[in-house]
């Protein structure tokens, strides 16, 4: 599971929590300690999204996590 | 006879709210982690027994407990690593089934009885989470009761464990299957000197060996054999694997199916090299309905528009003796303007519904993810392509979103390459023409100027990446959701309010434009309006290399009336043109209005461009209405060929006011000049030779227009295709 997140963020480059979660039917919350193991190591770096300023609601809310391969 | 039963779990699952309603005391409990940072003892009576119940900080894992470091990790490992336990209860949230597990599966490996308390299952089952604990018992092979900790509920199957006479102790478990041969031997090596690395280890050898093992600093042991790279990785991923397939096995969701549906659909539409073919696929599809389907239902709406809007008006103010300022600004100026704005209701409206149908489905946020690929390979940033995409709207919003890039260099290339993305107010203008001049095959028209845009805008930023704006793009960070299907209801709201906020806008736009030209142009023989046939005949031999024709000269004034919006280029065209005629043919000619034979005839013109679209036989000569907007560009334009380049040029040339300011707020004066300069230059460039190459191979083949541009088109998929292929090869040789 681990190695294979890792090689899925390799061939992706920049990926959310939530493409993870769908992609491997993991919770996201089950995912963020894999994704730490990771982080940690210096494979993998942990970027947040940003909103483009606009009031046109096109961009979400909510703060997702995207891990990106260093 | 159970004496001493250990609370553990996960940071905020609830235990300290089940020491509570065990032993009625009155910790302080919090919906946070990290409420318990030491231990906490109480005690349980039950029918004449006291049992100590002992609350333990939170952990999500277990490690030897001299090496870990947080205090509070620290004091869970030792109170496990001692003997005196009859029991330990451990608490699972069933809303986070898989994070928790993880430390189950080591709880387990101590050899010491556990149960499963399985928590929260009022919220897991309100999440649409199901867990089957029976199950879940039979793969742990422990017991698994369910709990509503904070409202006391199933704290008896709990009390039938913690009062019986002794627990069974759990096999175990199948770990060893996830780990390959050389680790598998490698632990066997360690679990037999375990009592030489960790002496206090005592008897239970495994639990301490995979402990050992699970250290992210490698140990330097060389008795346990040749070290291997990654050990904790492929420990710690056997043990995600275990935990994955339990719950894979007992969870189930009721938001599963379409989770599983997305990550299968995306491997198709987000394919390496089938997503750019697959999206230019589904546009032409869009186009197709949006300018077929929309383009027959605008040809009735332009029959009855006119009558309703300028010739009914007109004739009732001829009726009445009205003065001829009064005809002209009602029936030229409100009248005009309305028939302007309903005619570009049909296609624009479906258009935003098919629109909102792919973005509210989840795939435009996956196109702009595509573009993405295309966009890197050629160093630009996808991020650029995003708004417009998502959108495909208007460019004003898409400039000012380039806020949200990192570098001024990718927001100087977002800025420079956006204005060529066609805008909902080039779609309205390309609709009107090619209802004139393709009504047939319309929307291949419309995709090839989409196409040709985005394609532009592509060579503007390669070119100037290439020149002035040189450097690398960060990679494109974008949250694909799930795909659904959204509603109708929905689907149509979202295109009524984009319709509503499009005609409002251009709206404000084309009433006082045509009022003003209306006026203007009360007097034909006034200077003012002499004025608009001077400019426009004194400009005409620039633009007559790209088809515009001496009496066409109302094309020219469109296009300078279109720097202030877009929008009022169809509104313009139609004024002068509808002056033009009234000129010539005198108010007399003016007809009263017979709104059944309209109608009539709008519903026979739907029908039969619906007919003429779908493969059926073709009873009328050609699509354009006698006295209609089309039928005054077909006679003014005079070739197809001219049209499509005036199309090619509106694509192009100078943006907006709106747009302009825009980059000179977003980016630099100098920018937006250059931004004016470069589309004027690629407007005309390619207005000019497209007319020019056109007028010389149409004779010859009058189908070698789309051979041509299909040609074009192969050869860009194939550069694209090639570059993609370099760049794969030149990773995999880095990789390798």
């Amino acid at each position: 599971m681990l190695l294979a997140i890792r090689n899925f963020i390799q061939v992706h480059r920049v990926v959310s929590s939530e493409q993870l979660s769908r992609e491997f039917r993991v919770a996201a919350e089950a995912l963020s300690p894999m994704l730490e193991i990771w982080v940690n190591k210096g494979v993998v770096r942990k970027a947040n999204s940003k909103s483009c300023g606009s009031s046109c609601q096109s961009c979400h809310t909510k703060q997702i996590n995207y891990y990106e391969w260093i | 006879m159970i004496k001493r039963v250990l609370l553990v779990g996960n940071p905020n699952c609830g235990k300290t709210t089940l020491f509570n309603a065990l032993t009625a005391s009155r910790q302080k409990v919090g919906n946070w982690p990290g409420v318990t940072i030491e231990k906490k003892a109480g005690w349980y009576s039950r029918s004449g027994k006291t049992i100590e119940i002992i609350d333990l900080p939170g952990v999500y894992s277990l490690g030897l407990p001299d090496q870990v470091s947080a205090k509070d990790a620290q004091i869970t490992a030792q109170i496990l690593a001692s003997d005196d336990i009859d029991l330990i209860i451990n608490l699972v949230d069933a809303c986070h089934l898989e994070r928790h597990l993880y430390l189950t599966s080591q709880l387990l490996e101590l050899g010491k009885p556990v149960v499963v308390a399985l928590n929260m299952m009022d919220l897991a089952s309100q999440a649409g989470v199901r867990v089957d604990a029976q199950s879940l018992s039979q793969r742990l092979n422990c017991p698994v009761v369910t709990l509503q900790a904070h409202r006391q509920i199933g704290l008896e199957h709990l009390d039938q464990h913690i009062c019986g006479k002794q627990a069974t102790l759990p096999s175990e478990l199948a770990i060893n299957t996830y780990l390959p041969s050389k680790v598998l031997q490698y632990l066997q090596t360690v679990q037999q000197n375990m009592s030489n690395y960790y002496p206090k280890c005592g008897a239970n050898t495994l639990y301490y060996a995979y402990r050992w093992m699970e250290q992210s600093s490698p140990p330097d042991h060389s008795s346990a054999g040749a070290p291997i790279h990654d050990l904790d990785v492929i420990m710690a991923d056997a043990r995600y694997q275990m935990v994955h397939s339990w719950v894979a096995n007992v969870l189930s969701k009721c938001n599963d199916s379409k989770e599983q549906f997305t990550a299968k659909l995306d491997r198709i539409l987000l394919h390496r090299y089938w997503g750019l073919p697959l999206f230019f696929a589904l546009m032409y599809v869009v186009f197709f309905l949006a300018i077929g389907v929309g383009g027959a239902v605008q040809s009735g709406f332009d029959i009855v528009s006119q009558a309703l809007f300028m010739q009914a008006p007109a004739w009732l103010m001829i009726q009445w003796h009205a003065p001829s300022w009064l005809i002209q600004l009602s029936a030229f100026g409100v009248g005009q303007a309305c028939h302007t704005l309903v005619t570009f209701i049909p296609v624009l409206a479906t258009m935003y519904f098919l629109l909102a149908f792919l973005e509210a489905s989840g795939y435009m946020a996956r196109v702009a993810f595509i573009m993405d690929r295309v966009m890197r390979s050629l160093g630009l940033p996808g991020q650029a392509f995003v708004p417009m995409i998502i959108g495909f709207g208007c460019n004003v919003p898409a400039i000012l979103a380039a806020r949200t890039l990192q570098t001024e260099r990718e927001r100087f290339l977002t800025v420079l390459m956006n204005p060529y993305m066609s805008c909902s107010a080039r779609l309205a203008i390309y609709a009107v023409f090619v209802a004139a001049f393709f009504p047939h095959k319309g929307y291949q028209i419309i995709f090839s100027l989409y196409l040709l845009g985005i394609g532009m805008a592509v060579l503007t930023g390669y070119l100037a990446r290439r020149t002035f704006l040189s450097g690398q793009s960060s990679p494109l960070i974008l949250e694909l959701p799930t795909y659904h299907c959204p509603t109708f209801l929905r689907l149509s709201k979202e295109a009524g309010l984009r319709l509503r906020y499009f005609l409002v806008r251009a709206g404000k736009v084309i009433l006082p434009l045509c009022l003003v030209l209306s006026l203007l142009s009360i007097d034909l023989t006034s200077r003012y309006s002499a004025l608009f046939a001077y400019i426009g005949q004194w400009i005409m031999p620039i633009f007559s290399p790209m088809g515009i024709h001496a009496d066409n000269w109302p094309a020219v004034i469109s296009l300078m009336t279109g720097m202030l919006a877009k929008e009022v280029v169809i509104g313009t065209l139609d004024n002068l043109y509808s002056q033009m005629t009234n000129v010539s043919q005198g108010w007399q000619a003016v007809m009263p209005v017979d709104f059944w034979l309209m109608c009539q005839q709008a519903v026979l013109s739907i029908y039969e461009h619906l007919q003429t679209l779908f493969g059926g036989s073709v009873q009328q000569a050609d699509g354009a209405a006698i006295g209609t907007l089309p039928e005054k560009l077909c006679q003014h334009f005079g070739s197809s060929m001219a049209a499509y380049a005036y199309l090619l040029f509106i694509l192009l040339y100078i943006p907006c006011v709106s747009t302009m300011a825009a980059i000179r707020q977003e980016a630099t004066r100098r920018l937006m000049w250059f931004s004016i300069v470069w589309s004027m230059g690629l407007a005309y460039g390619t207005a000019v030779l497209f007319y020019q190459i056109a007028t010389w191979v149409a004779p010859m083949q009058p189908m070698i227009m789309y051979r041509i541009g299909g040609g074009l088109l192969l050869v860009l998929v194939l550069w694209t295709g090639l570059h993609l292929l370099k760049q794969g090869g030149q990773r995999a040789l880095g990789n390798s």
